[in-house]
């Protein structure tokens, strides 16, 4: 009566799952393979370099600020006689850390709320995006500097404000993948054989989701690592004895005048904050490339 | 198309109103007040100031208050200035207005050329060179240009002058803003190139570009009447977000060129919780923003009529 039909597994000798075909497409894109290789060497040297160094990103010697580049100081002096190479790098930890806590915040919200807005469908679909549409004309970098400045600051406003305000793009995605997955014909064969809700999200959603959100997190690594740097250019991100790009830059800007140009103090962070922006775009391209499946 | 203007205006005063909710709570509920200062004020003192600003009242009719001001175009009273927000923010706008202007036109225009250079040489020489200047642009932010650019023709050659806000008509005035629209537009210019580029390569292999050649129309013809007015669509739907940045770009490039403008004003006047100011500056900024937006949606259906206004 009850007999189990034992269905024939055949197992494809040569079979690739779309993530690692995506992984090849990947690495014979040139530029995205290079930025991505220069990318982890300027992550390890912002490890590496602040630990390694003799000098500390606090420690002033009053007698030699703003020394141009030299032996002992690589990249010179800043203004209060501390090493502008350590401050540099010490910068840029902050700044990938706010990177990608920032962007795992906002991957949280945005995954969430717009699975959960195309899975429910309907109604509550219509309102919850209708929502998103009110957040997306908002001014938000106007509304980020008044939290900013309201809730002082420190890290974990900056973690937690700039990925308040980065998730709607994210959701956008994922509600429209999960719309159009719905429908699709394996979901329904998945829910014909019996399986449940939660198993149709983990087992068919997530995966098939997977690539445009990894993509879209990729891109929005370097979007919000330029947020943390125009907030600290304004003095309203990190604060002072703790250097980051945005407020290297600033200070390097700060001290601007035409009798001697301390050239060192903007271009060594903006180099680094240039070439970090430079590859994080790349390797996203190169990412989104890869995992477009429609474009081949 | 009257319906789709009443329904987008509906909507965007909806928007103000949220943000002026949102703005109101953010402020009021958050610790700090615009007369915490390092000095020590008597509390019978501070309770007769903020008799003064009205501070006393419970919030709910301070927020009705407030929001009854907007309505009759009263944005409110800087204590920090101690003037009318009206008096102190229209006359700043205008500066940020021009300066954001004159980076919108040089964003369009450039973007528009360079990407049109790339699209008719691909894959050659010029191309290459217009998308390099395309990338570099993009990761070199506003902040980090200014800089750069007064180091260079301010500082080392001496061409231009170092900051400041033009004051007549002469060259020497006049050219104090060549800096800061530059510095403001280059990310736009950049991602303009990249659109118009993509946009019009896009439309190159269709069909009816075949038959305008086919036809026997010249090169010049084709492209740009027809491939540009077809290919320039994306560019259009950017021009909306991109006033969005220039506004909020403006902030610092204001602070960097010592522009008295209102991204200044914004920003001191959250330091010192000059209540008033703030979100005066927020709802000017939204409801430009908003506007644009608008414009930008009917000018897109107007280029492209398979696009409906609802």
């Amino acid at each position: 009566m009850n007999a189990a039909v034992a269905v024939p597994v055949d197992v494809a000798p040569e079979s690739r799952s779309p993530g690692q075909l995506a992984l090849r497409r990947f690495r014979k894109n040139r530029r995205a393979l290079l930025c991505f290789w220069l990318l982890l060497s300027v992550g390890l040297a912002t490890i590496v370099v602040p630990i390694v160094s003799p000098h500390t990103f606090y420690e002033q010697t009053l007698k030699r600020k703003k020394e141009t580049p030299s032996a002992t100081y690589w990249m010179g002096t800043d203004l209060n006689g501390r090493d502008l190479l350590v401050r540099c790098f010490y910068g840029g930890r902050i700044s990938f850390a706010v990177g990608l806590v920032a962007t795992f915040v906002s991957l949280i919200i945005g995954v969430g709320y717009g699975a959960l807005s195309g899975f429910l469908g309907g109604k509550t679909d219509l309102v919850m995006m209708r929502f998103v549409d009110v957040l997306y004309g908002l001014p938000h970098m106007f509304i980020v500097i008044i939290a900013m400045v309201i809730f002082g600051k420190s890290f974990i406003v900056v973690f937690m404000v700039l990925g308040l305000f980065g998730w709607m793009t994210m959701s956008r995605i994922v509600r429209g993948q999960v719309l159009s997955l719905k429908e699709k014909e394996f979901v329904e064969a998945a829910r014909a054989m019996g399986a449940g809700s939660g198993a149709i999200i983990w087992r068919h959603m997530i995966p098939n989701i997977l690539g445009p959100v990894i993509v879209y997190a990729t891109l929005t690594v370097p979007s919000v690592m330029l947020q943390e740097a125009f907030l600290s250019f304004l003095g309203l991100g990190i604060s002072e004895p703790m250097p980051s790009w945005g407020g290297l830059i600033s200070e390097g800007s700060g001290a601007l005048n035409p009798l001697r140009i301390y050239w060192w103090l903007v271009i060594f962070p903006g180099s680094l904050l240039a070439t970090t922006l430079f590859c994080l775009n790349s390797v996203g391209d190169g990412l989104r490339d890869a995992f477009d499946v429609q474009q081949r | 198309m009257w319906a789709f203007l009443i329904k987008r205006l509906a909507g965007g005063l909806l928007t103000l109103f949220v943000i002026a909710t949102l703005c109101f709570a953010i402020i009021r509920f958050a610790p700090g007040s615009p007369f915490s200062s390092e000095r020590k004020i008597p509390p019978e003192v501070l309770a007769n100031i903020e008799r003064k600003y009205g501070f006393d009242k419970d919030l709910h009719v301070q927020y009705g208050l407030r929001l009854r001001g907007y309505l009759s175009g009263d944005l409110g009273y800087s204590i920090k200035y101690e003037r009318s927000v009206n008096e102190l923010l229209f006359p700043s706008l205008r500066y940020s207005l021009m300066l954001g202007a004159i980076a919108f036109i040089l964003a369009v225009t450039f973007g528009v050329a360079l990407g049109i250079i790339a699209a008719a040489r691909h894959n050659r020489i010029p191309d290459y060179l217009s998308m390099s200047v395309a990338l570099t642009g993009i990761c070199v932010p506003n902040f980090l240009l200014g800089p750069l650019l007064v180091m260079v023709f301010s500082l080392a050659l001496s061409w231009l002058p170092v900051a400041g806000w033009p004051d007549g008509w002469s060259w020497g005035e006049l050219s104090k803003i060549i800096l800061p629209a530059i510095a403001l537009s280059m990310v736009h210019i950049a991602y303009i190139s990249r659109l118009t580029r993509a946009g019009m390569l896009d439309v190159l292999n269709k069909d009816f570009i075949r038959t305008a050649r086919a036809k026997g129309l010249s090169e010049k013809v084709v492209f740009l009447k027809h491939v540009l007015k077809n290919g320039i669509t994306p560019v259009v739907s950017y021009a909306g977000p991109m006033a969005a940045y220039i506004l909020t770009g403006s902030v610092v490039v204001e602070r960097i060129f010592n522009i008295n403008g209102m991204g200044r004003h914004f920003v001191d006047s959250s330091l010192a919780r000059d209540y008033d100011v703030v979100m005066g500056a927020l709802l000017i900024y939204s409801t430009l923003v908003i506007g644009f937006n608008l414009v930008v949606d009917m000018a897109y259906s107007f280029l492209d009529p398979r696009v409906r206004l609802t």
